[in-house]
C-alpha cells in the first residue's frame, strides 16, 4: 500500500520543496463527513433526542432488567440441539457465501482485467444480494426447497454474498499492485496471478470477514423461523414474544459465549495468517524446503493447514445436514415462479418513499455516533497503538457482549424507558452501529503495517503523533469503506424501528410480506436497491480519491 | 465538481437552518405518564390479517380524539413485547393487539380491555377460529388421524396457528409434541402453501386465511384444501386501555367505540372520501353498499364492549396445553 507520512490537514502550511509537496487533500475526506454531519444534525432534530428522558426512565429500565433474572436456559439438551442446528445452518450458509464471493469479488474489483460486462455483472450481483433482505430470500426459497434448514441456509448464503463480496472487493482493490505486476510480467495467466498475489495478500482480511459474517449469521438466525427451521435465534424470538425474559437472557448468554469463541478463533486465525499481526517481525510464511522451488513445513504452516482442514470438514458436515431432495426441487421451481409472478408489477407508494427516508436518516445518524465511538474503542483495543494487551482483550470482550444482545432487546428496554417513538429506536440502532463499527475498525487496524508507527516512535514521536502520521493514512481507505458499510448494515437493521413504532422500511417490508402484498414487497426492494447502490457509489467515489 | 460541492454545502446549511427553527415532527409533550396526560399514545400491533394498519386506524383515532378531547398519537409497532413493556411503564395508553398478547399483558401490566372488534353488526362476530386443513385425498378426516403425521403449525405463540389446535388435540388424547411431528412454518400462508406442496400432511391456521385471504390473493384455489377441524371461537382483537388513565378518559374511549361504527363514522366525517369503501354484504341489508370508513386493521364493522372475562377462553387453552409460551408461573 502506498503510504504517505503526511498527516492530513497540513496542506499549505509546509513550505516544502516541490518533489516532496504533500498531495492536495482529496475532496472526499471532507465532503463525506460534511454530509454525514448535516444528516446527523437533521436526524437529531427529527428524532427529537431528549437525553433527560433517559434519566427519567432509568427506573423502568432497571425494573425490566430485573425481570430478566435469574436467567435460565431451559432444558440443556434441548438448548444444545438448538445450538448445533444454528451452527450447522450458519456455517453452511456462510461457507457457501464465501465460496461464491471469491470469484464475484475478483471480477468486481477495479483491478479486474477481463471483459467489462463480467465486471458489471459481478458488481450487480453483489449489490442486489446485499440490498435484498434475507427475509425475502427466505420466503422465496421456502417455496423452492420446502420447509427446513436448506431454505434457511440458502437464504443466509444469498444475502451474505453481498457483504462478503463487497468487503473482499474493497480489499482486493486496496492491496499493493507491485506483486501482481511482477507475477504478471512472468507471463502467468489471470488465474495464476490472482492466486499467487491478490488472494494470498488478502487472505487475512478475507478470513476475518467470513468469520464476522458467521458471527452475524448466528445472531440473525431468527429469520429461520420463517422457513420452518429452528435454531437459537427462533427460540430467542419466541421467548421475547411470550415475555419469557429469563429464558431470553439465558439464550443471549449462550449466544455471547458462541460469539466469544468465534472472536477468539478469528483472532487466532488472523495472527496465523496476517503479515502484521505479530508485533514487529516480518513473518516467514513458508520456511525453505529441500529444494528452492518447494516450500518446507514449519509449525505455523502445519497449524494453518490443520485449521483449513478443520474448517473444510466442519463446512462439509454442515452441508450434509441440509437434506435437499431432488424431486422436491423439481416441483419447487413451479411454486417459486407462481409466487414471483405475484411480485409484478411492483408498487411504489409515497409511504414506501417516506419509510426509506426515515430509515436512511436514522441509519446515517446512528452510524455517525457508532463510527465516532467505534473508532475510539478500536484504537484502544489495537495492540500496535496502545500497548496494553489486557485493555484490548477487555474491550473486544465488551464489544462481543454488546453485539450478542439482539437489537430487539435494546429496543424493548428503551421503549420501556422512553415510550414509543424514534428516540428509542435511534438508541438501539446507535448501540448496534457502535458494536459493528468497532469490530470492523479493530480488524482493519490490526492489519495495518506497524512499520511507520515503529519508525515514528523510534524518532521520539508521541502516541498521538504516531497514530496520526503512522497509522491513520493507512487506515483511511478502510475507515471510509467500513463507515459506509456500517451505514449500509444499519439501514438493513432498521427493522428495529418497527419494534418501537418509528416506522421505517423494515416495518413496511415485514407488513407487506405478512399480508402477502408482494407487489409492495417488490416496490420496497427496488427502493432498497436504489439506496444501497447510491451509498455504494459514494463509497467507491470516496475510496478512489484516497487510495 | 465545484457546483456539486456548493450544492452539498447549501444542503448542509439548509439542514441546520431547518433544525434551528421548527418543532420536530416527532416532538412529544414532556409528560405522558400522569393520569391527566396532554395526549394519548395509541399503539397498534399488526395481527395476522391486518393491512394498511395505520391508515385503517385513522378513523378510530379521530373518534377517540372527538370523545376524549385529547390529541391521540398513533404508532404501528411490529412487536407485541415492545408495546407490552411500554404499557408496563405506563407509556402506552391505548393498544390494539392480538388476544394472546392481551393474555400476556394482563399478567404484567395494569391494563383492561374496553372493546373488541366486531366484523359484522352481529355481536361476537369478531371471534376467530383455527382450522385444520389437509390436501384432498390425504385420508385425514379427524384429529385422531394425525398421529404420526407431519403437521404444519404457524408459531408456538399463535392462538389460531397452534394453541387452539394443541388444546383440541390434547383433549382428543394426542400430544402435539410427541404423537405427531410438529413443523412451525412461521406464518399462516407458508403453513398452507407448504402443506399443499407436500411438506406436511396437515396444517392448522387462522380461518380467514383459508376462506378469504389466500383465495383472494390467488395463492390457493377452491378444492386445494379440505377442512377437517374447526376450533371453538377465540375472542377477537381487543382494544386495551391503561388502568392508570382517569375514568373520564376511559369513558371517552368506550363512548367513542359505542357511538360510532364504520358506517356512521362516514357521517361524522372521520374519513376522507378516497379512504372510504363500500360496506360489504355481511353487514346486513340496512347498510350494505353504503360508504364506510376503514375501522381498524381487520376490516371490522365496529368495536363492541369487552371485559377481561371475554378472554377466559385463552386462559383455558393455556391451562389445557400448559404450553411454554403461556408462562403460568408469572
Amino acid at each position: 500500500m502506498p503510504t504517505t507520512l503526511t498527516p492530513p490537514g497540513t496542506r499549505g502550511r509546509t513550505p516544502a520543496p516541490a518533489p516532496a509537496r504533500p498531495p492536495r487533500a482529496p475532496a472526499a475526506t471532507w465532503v463525506i463527513p460534511l454530509i454525514l454531519g448535516a444528516v446527523t444534525v437533521f436526524g437529531l432534530w427529527w428524532i427529537d433526542v431528549r437525553p433527560a428522558a433517559i434519566a427519567a426512565g432509568f427506573e423502568d429500565i432497571t425494573r425490566l432488567l430485573g425481570r430478566m433474572f435469574p436467567a435460565t436456559t431451559g432444558p440443556v439438551p434441548e438448548l444444545a440441539a438448538l445450538v448445533v442446528e444454528t451452527l450447522q445452518i450458519a456455517i453452511a450458509g456462510t461457507g457457501i457465501a464465501a465460496l461464491v464471493s471469491i470469484p464475484l469479488a475478483a471480477g468486481a474489483a477495479n483491478t479486474f482485467t477481463g471483459p467489462r460486462w463480467v465486471q458489471w455483472l459481478c458488481r450487480t450481483l453483489i449489490v442486489v444480494s446485499r440490498a435484498v433482505p434475507s427475509l425475502v430470500f427466505a420466503i422465496i426459497f421456502v417455496r423452492i426447497f420446502g420447509l427446513g434448514p436448506a431454505a434457511g441456509a440458502l437464504a443466509i448464503a444469498f444475502h451474505s454474498v453481498g457483504m462478503i463480496g463487497k468487503m473482499m472487493t474493497d480489499v482486493f482493490e486496496e492491496i499493493s499492485a507491485a506483486p501482481r505486476e511482477a507475477v504478471n510480467a512472468t507471463g502467468a495467466n489471470r488465474f495464476q496471478v490472482f492466486v499467487a498475489t491478490t488472494f494470498t495478500q488478502a487472505l487475512p482480511q478475507m478470513t476475518s470477514f467470513v468469520l464476522y459474517r458467521l458471527d452475524i449469521n448466528i445472531r440473525a438466525s431468527s429469520i429461520l423461523g420463517l422457513v420452518g427451521a429452528g435454531g437459537i435465534g427462533v427460540a430467542l424470538q419466541r421467548s421475547i414474544g411470550s415475555l419469557d425474559y429469563p429464558r431470553a437472557a439465558g439464550i443471549i448468554a449462550v449466544i455471547i459465549v458462541l460469539l466469544l469463541v468465534l472472536e477468539l478463533i478469528s483472532n487466532l486465525v488472523q495472527r496465523a495468517v496476517s503479515e502484521h499481526a505479530g508485533d514487529t517481525k516480518h513473518s516467514m510464511t513458508f520456511p525453505p524446503g529441500k529444494e528452492l522451488s518447494s516450500p518446507g513445513w514449519n509449525a505455523p504452516r502445519v497449524g494453518r493447514s490443520a485449521g483449513l482442514l478443520a474448517g473444510v470438514v466442519l463446512f462439509i458436515l454442515s452441508l450434509s445436514a441440509l437434506s435437499i431432495s431432488p424431486d422436491r426441487l423439481a416441483r419447487g421451481w413451479e411454486n417459486a415462479v407462481a409466487m414471483l409472478t405475484g411480485f409484478v408489477p411492483p408498487v411504489f407508494t409515497a409511504e414506501i418513499a417516506l419509510g426509506l427516508f426515515e430509515s436512511l436518516v436514522m441509519a446515517l445518524t446512528a452510524t455517525t455516533f457508532g463510527v465516532l465511538i467505534g473508532l475510539v474503542i478500536a484504537v484502544f483495543s489495537t495492540d500496535h497503538l496502545v500497548k496494553v494487551p489486557v485493555l484490548g482483550w477487555a474491550l473486544r470482550g465488551v464489544i462481543v457482549v454488546v453485539r450478542g444482545v439482539p437489537d430487539i432487546v435494546y429496543a424493548i428496554v428503551f421503549v420501556a424507558a422512553l415510550g414509543l417513538g424514534p428516540f428509542a429506536g435511534f438508541l438501539a440502532l446507535a448501540i448496534s452501529c457502535t458494536a459493528l463499527a468497532s469490530k470492523f475498525f479493530t480488524d482493519a487496524l490490526q492489519n495495518i503495517d506497524p512499520g511507520p508507527i515503529r519508525a515514528l516512535e523510534a524518532v521520539g514521536a508521541g502516541r498521538l503523533q504516531a497514530f496520526v502520521a503512522g497509522a491513520w493514512p493507512q487506515f483511511v481507505p478502510s475507515f471510509i469503506g467500513n463507515s459506509l458499510f456500517t451505514a449500509d448494515l444499519a439501514l438493513r437493521e432498521s427493522a428495529v424501528l418497527g419494534i418501537v413504532g418509528a416506522g421505517g422500511i423494515g416495518f413496511l417490508l415485514h407488513e407487506s410480506v405478512t399480508s402477502i402484498d408482494y407487489q409492495s414487497t417488490a416496490g420496497i426492494l427496488i427502493g432498497l436497491i436504489v439506496v444501497v447502490v447510491t451509498v455504494e457509489q459514494m463509497a467507491r467515489w470516496a475510496r478512489r480519491k484516497v487510495i | 465538481m465545484r457546483t456539486h460541492l456548493k450544492t452539498l454545502g447549501l444542503l448542509a446549511a439548509a439542514a441546520i437552518a431547518l433544525t434551528a427553527c421548527g418543532e420536530s415532527p416527532n416532538a412529544r409533550p414532556a409528560d405522558t405518564t400522569s393520569d391527566a396526560p396532554a395526549e394519548l399514545v395509541f399503539a397498534v400491533v399488526p395481527t395476522d390479517n391486518s393491512e394498511e394498519l395505520l391508515a385503517s386506524f385513522e378513523p378510530v383515532v379521530a373518534a377517540i380524539e372527538e370523545e376524549t378531547g385529547l390529541p391521540v398519537e398513533i404508532q404501528a409497532v411490529s412487536n407485541n413485547a415492545g408495546v407490552i413493556e411500554a404499557q408496563v411503564s405506563e407509556r402506552v395508553d391505548i393498544a390494539v393487539y392480538g388476544a394472546f398478547s392481551y393474555y400476556l399483558a394482563s399478567d404484567v401490566a395494569e391494563v383492561e380491555p374496553v372493546a373488541k372488534d366486531q366484523l359484522t353488526p352481529e355481536p361476537g362476530s369478531g371471534s376467530v377460529s383455527s382450522l385444520g386443513v389437509t390436501a384432498p385425498g390425504s385420508g385425514i378426516s379427524s384429529l385422531e388421524d394425525l398421529t404420526g403425521k407431519d403437521v404444519c403449525f404457524t408459531d408456538p405463540a399463535s392462538t389460531t396457528g397452534y394453541l387452539a389446535a394443541a388444546a383440541a388435540l390434547m383433549e382428543a388424547g394426542i400430544d402435539p409434541q410427541e404423537d405427531l411431528n410438529p413443523v412451525f412454518a412461521g406464518s399462516h400462508d407458508v403453513a398452507v402453501t407448504q402443506m399443499i406442496a407436500g411438506d406436511c400432511d396437515a396444517a392448522f391456521v387462522a380461518e380467514t386465511f383459508v376462506t378469504e385471504l389466500l383465495p383472494a390473493r390467488g395463492i390457493i384455489e377452491d378444492g386445494d384444501t379440505e377442512t377437517f377441524f374447526t376450533s371453538d371461537p377465540i375472542p377477537g382483537t381487543p382494544m386495551v386501555v391503561g388502568s392508570w388513565l382517569s375514568q373520564d378518559i376511559k369513558d371517552g374511549v368506550v363512548r367513542a367505540m359505542e357511538k360510532y361504527d364504520a358506517v356512521s363514522a362516514v357521517e361524522a366525517g372521520f374519513c376522507e372520501e378516497d379512504a372510504q369503501r363500500e360496506a360489504p354484504a355481511p353487514w346486513g341489508e340496512d347498510v350494505a353498499g353504503s360508504p364506510a370508513c376503514e375501522w381498524g386493521g381487520t376490516g371490522a364493522f365496529a368495536f363492541e364492549p369487552a371485559t377481561d372475562a371475554d378472554y377466559d377462553p385463552i386462559r383455558e387453552i393455556c391451562e389445557t396445553t400448559q404450553a411454554e409460551v403461556c408462562r403460568d408461573d408469572a
